[in-house]
């Protein structure tokens, strides 16, 4: 109800009503876009930027359906952009990208190897979970992300992502294969952390 | 059920995504087969890391700085409203226009899709969109058949169509800006892709399903959807389905015989069926002639973007894979051609799956999905 009325004000171009109808959800937002992107700075860019797209363009919201879904949606599109640009520049210096990258990440992995402490470990899993979602590709990143970090339901992805349920399931399924995989190579991981 | 078949069910099998049966099938499985029992437990354990990974706070001032950015926005939207009262008021005859020839139930969401997906849209082809649209509405007459009994079934539905287009029209300034338009924040005046845009989904409303057919250019895509509440039974509704050669959605993974002989197939209440394009006007009609229709309707949107998008993402692996055969070829150290090797197959899986995404967004494409209540009366 109270929704209702903050998303009419904020057609009418009222800043303090949008900024209250996202109150509840830019965290989310932001926690998407962090994932996708893999940091803060790039994270907190794209989702002022989505937030400013639904600002412009909340006149197109529909009542029937959710804001939050909407809301996200244009989020995680604005996150894909993002990554698509991205990849373009890394298309063309591709030679380079290969070894740096994977070298990094596997000395990384050596110096850290014998840390003790439990909550340094903790953090250490949580360095390397980002990896391996960083290392799939954007389609199965963004099913991750919604799916299995932030808990979304087959059916709003679906709506967020734009895509049939079927494509969802197809999509979560091959996913997780992939990040399945990716833990198992013990690129990313070191054997102790993650009993597998 | 082979190993391949139960670890493709995993992952839905965890999310509680599969029937009954499959759920039996593959705990069953689970239990007797240490090989899939592990990767199970793999699976799990990667969903529970993923699950695990904190919510991280807002970075500081982010509210501060964004309202700064909301009042830049909120400036320069006001001077553009001046501007716009003219295009709105134009846009409304046009829609007045648009009513006027509007006799289908059917219509497009594209108000939907993000702003930048129809923003995107090749212009090049809208122009050619109003060649064909101007031809259709020429050589337009209603299709004989429906012009009776299904008049009055259309009749509300007509209502909310208007409604719709009404609504519609409020936003067309911005429905059909550019996204260059977007950014930039300049567009004021209609041009002449955004006036023929407007033509053509309102005429594309009219034809659809069985003459949209014409409409469409080779390389523009709409997927269908829609809903149908029903007082039939589940075994009735598969039967129309399966006669006109239709699909449900656990179709995939069993046979309609199948489903109608396994008695534990508890009957749902929801059911999600996705008839041939071509055959929509038909299930209509068996549906009516089975059971009360309540509520019914189908939106068409149009994905060209995305569609798009995949076949040049694909393009840009493939390009990419060439490159990486190259650079295979320029070494000559064991190490780092294996290092290749590994990163062409990766390529390789990729494309593969998003050929299987075409293949899914095809199926969209020539089916329509309905989602089916069934009620009791
Ligand atoms: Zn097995």
């Amino acid at each position: 109800m109270q929704e209702k009325s903050l998303i009419h004000k904020s057609q009418q171009g009222h800043i303090e009503s949008f900024e209250n109808l996202i109150k509840n959800y830019q965290k989310l937002a932001f926690n998407i876009a962090y994932r996708m992107l893999g940091n803060i700075e790039d994270a907190k860019d794209a989702t002022q930027d989505a937030f400013l797209k639904a600002y412009k363009n909340i006149d197109q919201f529909k009542e029937e359906s959710t804001f939050s879904t909407w809301l996200y949606k244009i989020v995680t599109n604005t996150c894909l952009d993002v990554l698509r640009k991205k990849k373009k520049i890394k298309i063309y210096s591709y030679d380079q990208n290969i070894e740096t990258e994977k070298g990094k990440v596997l000395r990384e992995i050596a110096d850290e190897e014998n840390t003790p402490e439990k909550i340094v470990e903790k953090n250490e899993i949580q360095k390397h979970m980002q990896q391996a979602i960083d290392s799939l590709s954007e389609h199965h990143r963004s099913v991750i992300i919604l799916r299995d970090i932030q808990g979304f339901s087959y059916e709003e992805i679906a709506k967020i992502l734009n895509c049939s349920k079927g494509t969802v399931k197809s999509r979560i399924n091959r996913a997780r294969q992939a990040l399945k995989k990716i833990i198992k190579s013990g690129e990313l991981f070191d054997k102790d952390y993650v009993k597998i | 059920m082979n190993c391949t078949k139960i670890q493709e069910w995993i992952s839905l099998y965890i999310d509680e995504q599969v029937d009954e049966v499959t759920k039996e099938e593959v705990k069953k499985h689970l239990i007797e087969c240490e090989k899939c029992k592990a990767e199970y437990e793999m699976m799990l354990e990667a969903i529970s890391l993923c699950k695990e990974l904190p919510m991280i706070d807002l970075p500081e001032e982010f509210e501060e700085s964004l309202h700064e950015k909301l009042v830049d926005v909120q400036k320069s939207k006001y001077k553009k409203s001046i501007k716009n009262m003219n295009w709105k008021a134009f846009t409304s005859i046009a829609a007045m226009l648009v009513i006027g020839i509007t006799s289908m139930s059917l219509f497009n969401f594209t108000k939907d899709i993000p702003k930048e997906e129809i923003a995107s849209m090749n212009i090049d082809y809208s122009k050619q969109k109003q060649l064909d649209t101007e031809k259709n509405v020429e050589n337009e007459e209603i299709p004989e058949k429906k012009s009776e009994e299904n008049k009055k079934d259309t009749k509300d539905l007509n209502t909310d169509v208007k409604k719709y287009l009404l609504q519609k029209n409020n936003d067309n300034p911005k429905d059909s800006v550019t996204s260059k338009d977007i950014l930039e924040e300049e567009s004021t005046n209609p041009t002449q892709e955004q006036l023929s845009k407007i033509d053509f989904y309102a005429a594309s409303e009219e034809t659809l399903p069985v003459k949209n057919y014409r409409m469409q250019q080779a390389n523009q895509h709409i997927r269908y959807k829609g809903f149908m509440t029903i007082n039939i039974s589940s075994h009735e509704l598969i039967q129309i389905v399966q006669n006109i050669g239709g699909n449900l959605e656990t179709s995939k993974d069993y046979n309609m015989e199948d489903i109608k002989t396994k008695m534990n197939f508890s009957p749902t209440e929801e059911m999600v069926v996705y008839i041939p394009k071509e055959k929509l006007s038909e299930f209509e009609k068996k549906a009516r002639e089975l059971g009360e229709v309540k509520k019914y309707f189908i939106e068409n949107e149009d994905i060209t973007r995305n569609y798009e998008n995949i076949l040049q993402e694909i393009k840009n692996l493939q390009n990419q894979k060439i490159k990486l055969k190259e650079e295979m070829n320029n070494h000559n150290d064991s190490e780092q051609i294996k290092k290749i090797q590994e990163e062409i197959k990766k390529v390789n899986e990729n494309i593969d799956e998003l050929k299987e995404e075409v293949k899914n967004l095809n199926e969209e494409i020539q089916f329509c999905t309905i989602c089916v209540s069934l009620y009791d009366e």
